[in-house]
């Protein structure tokens, strides 16, 4: 188990008050709440997004919060996916690669796995910005893991997709995850998400953590 | 109705143009050896100005990057904007203080121009960052890439076409500059402004004025339409907090520009004061008065233009024009006021209101209430598909959402104004601002003098925005 401190921040008209979460080294927590209920504030400052004095998180030995950003070495997939449009698929995959100082031949070996586990063979060379939705979702998967994140985070990853399409997305989502091995925390508000991926759930309301995280 | 306001408004905005070409007895097309080499020259001095303020405004944002908290960034926007809020004359004077002699020329005016400009530039690279990339920004950061691999692979190839509008921006804003060449540009043209300027004085040639001033013009509008989309750095974005921007060590130097300025003016005043009293035979009430009385006619006079275009908004060709049409001639607008019928004092008023109202608020629509009534597009097309009329949509819609910004559009153009002193001396000597009267004194080498008056001038400047910006809550009503 990982376990964070502090996650205690006040806004205007809203806290966020987590004083301690365990949270597993392995498989998909949920963290499951309606809108406002403060979901994405936490995910922002377990990031590092916004800072958050008093926080620690231990995470196999290392407090990931002393780390500066890029060298907690996280995951992320934002709910507006945030690709960036000019790049094709593949440069916005092999960014996250150089970012982690991949060498280019095991770069372009993931790149090639990633590829075929999230069907992307087709699209590697369109520019980002003409990708379909489900297309565009799996590309910033699989930019979000080929650096071998530590975590990785999911913000709604799913609520710009059709119903169909988010059956598919959630199923390549397990199988990348189950095959990477990578703790994964999902920000969602949406019960089948629950129920296709989450290993355990935590629920959050006016910014307190209110189920334990076992319950799932 | 719409479209024939519409059509009023835009021919009210050329009408300097139209006076010119109605007022000109005789036409002579000019060899180009009479304006080529002008022309070059303004080209010369705009560009370089204008890569100069960019490159210096890329570092100020940098800097501006270190300071995180909302209050800072208040605080940093403002210094980083001052130069640009302040009418021309202060940076003048601000400048004037620092070198005795003072090197006039080219490098002056560049420096001037980037002092001016810089800030400006930063804060426009800041809103354009964050309201176009921040999301892929804060994911570069999360995914470890560096910061040199974020401005080369994302952020350059996506910003470049808004960084060159940018460009297209400051750089018009040094071409057309007329009251800094003016002043500090000493024997040589540096703009064509100046150009144009001393053709009419020297020479007589309106004709000729009228040419550079149409080719300065077509220039600018033909750069604005080829670029691939208007910039408009007034619009507010929600910052994220991005502190891997920022370089250890440069936070300081946001408040650079802002500080050449303010320390400039201390040391001018303050040796205006050890000299002693000199301002005992200027007429300095009047001159307070006649400021006052031009800042608030001209800031109302953006207000109602304000509101026409409210009424008129929105419309794509409308839109196009005014994200093409930069700004008229300072020059070719006061001079075609001046050929107006000459009827006394308060005709002069109204021409000079007229003047200063159709130089400053093409760039003011731009930089604050464009963007502003293009928030609103999707709010009016609903209330007109529940069947609201124009006025309703205008006044019912637009005008409670936007007053504050208007109002505050309108109390810094009356703020420009009341500081004016270039159109003012051509369009009219009778109407003796505070401004006209410290450029009389600049003139006749009395340079503490007019460091002294600049005292009463910042007060009847921030009077004015500050009465436009405090009614805000009466007018929304």
């Amino acid at each position: 188990m990982s376990l964070i401190k502090g996650l205690i921040r006040d806004y205007d008209g809203f806290s966020l008050n987590i004083p301690q979460w365990e949270i597993a080294e392995q498989g998909i927590t949920a963290l499951w709440g309606p809108s406002g209920s403060g979901k994405t504030t936490a995910f922002r400052l377990l990031i590092g997004l916004e800072p958050c004095p008093g926080l620690s998180w231990t995470f196999a030995g290392i407090d990931l919060a002393a780390l500066p950003v890029p060298e907690r070495r996280l995951g992320v997939v934002f709910q507006t996916l945030e690709l960036f449009p000019h790049l094709s698929a593949g440069e916005n995959i092999l960014f996250a690669a150089s970012a982690r100082r991949l060498p280019e031949q095991v770069a372009q070996t993931r790149l090639g796995e990633l590829a075929t586990d999230l069907q992307l063979q087709n699209c590697l060379a369109r520019k980002a910005s003409v990708l379909s939705g489900g297309e565009a979702q799996r590309v910033a998967l699989a930019r979000a893991v080929i650096g071998q994140p530590r975590f990785l985070f999911l913000d709604e990853p799913f609520s710009s997709l059709d119903r169909e399409l988010k059956i598919e997305a959630r199923a390549l989502v397990r199988k990348v995850i189950d095959k990477l091995r990578i703790p994964t925390l999902l920000i969602t508000h949406d019960e089948e998400d629950l129920k296709a991926l989450a290993d355990s759930v935590v629920k959050i309301r006016n910014g307190s953590l209110t189920m334990h995280p076992n319950v799932s | 109705m719409r479209s024939s306001a519409r059509l009023a408004l835009v021919l009210l905005l050329l009408l300097p143009y139209l006076i010119w070409l109605q007022r000109i007895p005789a036409w002579s097309l000019p060899a180009p050896g009479e304006w080529l080499p002008s022309l070059l020259h303004a080209v010369f001095q705009a560009a370089l100005s204008a890569l100069s303020s960019l490159l210096f405004g890329f570092i100020l944002f940098v800097a501006a990057q270190g300071w995180t908290t909302p209050r800072a960034r208040r605080w940093t926007e403002l210094a980083l904007l001052l130069p640009n809020m302040i009418p021309p004359l202060f940076l003048v004077l601000g400048l004037l203080s620092w070198l005795a002699p003072f090197p006039y020329g080219l490098g002056a005016v560049i420096v001037a121009h980037v002092l001016l400009n810089a800030g400006l530039v930063a804060v426009a690279l800041d809103r354009l960052l964050h309201a176009k990339m921040g999301g892929m920004a804060e994911t570069a950061w999360i995914l470890g890439g560096s910061r040199r691999a974020f401005w080369r692979r994302i952020a350059w190839p996506y910003l470049r076409a808004d960084v060159a509008s940018l460009f297209l921006l400051v750089f018009s804003l040094c071409l057309t500059s007329f009251s800094i060449p003016l002043v500090l540009g000493g024997q040589r043209l540096v703009t064509l402004e100046v150009t144009i300027f001393e053709v009419i004085r020297s020479e007589g040639r309106w004709d000729k004025a009228l040419l550079f001033a149409a080719l300065q013009s077509l220039f600018l509008f033909m750069l604005a339409w080829s670029l691939p989309r208007p910039f408009a750095p007034g619009t507010q974005v929600s910052r994220r907090h991005l502190p891997f921007l920022s370089v250890r060590g440069l936070s300081g130097l946001v408040f650079l520009p802002a500080f050449i300025l303010l320390v400039g003016w201390v040391i001018g005043v303050s040796q205006a004061l050890q000299v002693g009293n000199m301002l005992s035979e200027i007429p300095l009430f009047e001159a307070v008065i006649s400021s006052l009385v031009l800042g608030l006619s001209v800031g109302l006079l953006h207000l109602m233009l304000f509101l026409w275009l409210a009424l008129v908004f929105p419309n794509p060709w409308l839109e196009r024009f005014l994200s093409g049409y930069l700004a008229p001639s300072p020059t070719i607008t006061g001079f075609a006021m001046l050929l107006l019928p000459d009827n006394g004092e308060i005709i002069n008023l109204l021409k000079l209101t007229v003047a200063l109202t159709l130089i400053s608020f093409p760039l003011l629509c731009r930089w604050m209430v464009h963007s502003a009534l293009n928030s609103l597009r999707q709010q009016i097309s609903v209330a007109r598909v529940l069947g609201a009329t124009w006025p309703a949509v205008a006044f019912e819609i637009v005008w409670p959402q936007l007053a504050p910004q208007l109002m505050r559009a309108s109390g810094l153009a009356a703020l420009w104004a009341s500081g004016d002193f270039a159109i003012s001396g051509i369009v009219t000597s009778q109407w003796q601002t505070l401004p006209l009267l410290m450029n009389e004194l600049i003139g006749s080498y009395r340079l503490e003098a007019a460091q002294l008056l600049l005292l009463p001038l910042m007060l009847v400047g921030l009077s004015l925005y500050a009465l436009f910006v405090g009614a805000t809550r009466y007018v929304t009503h």
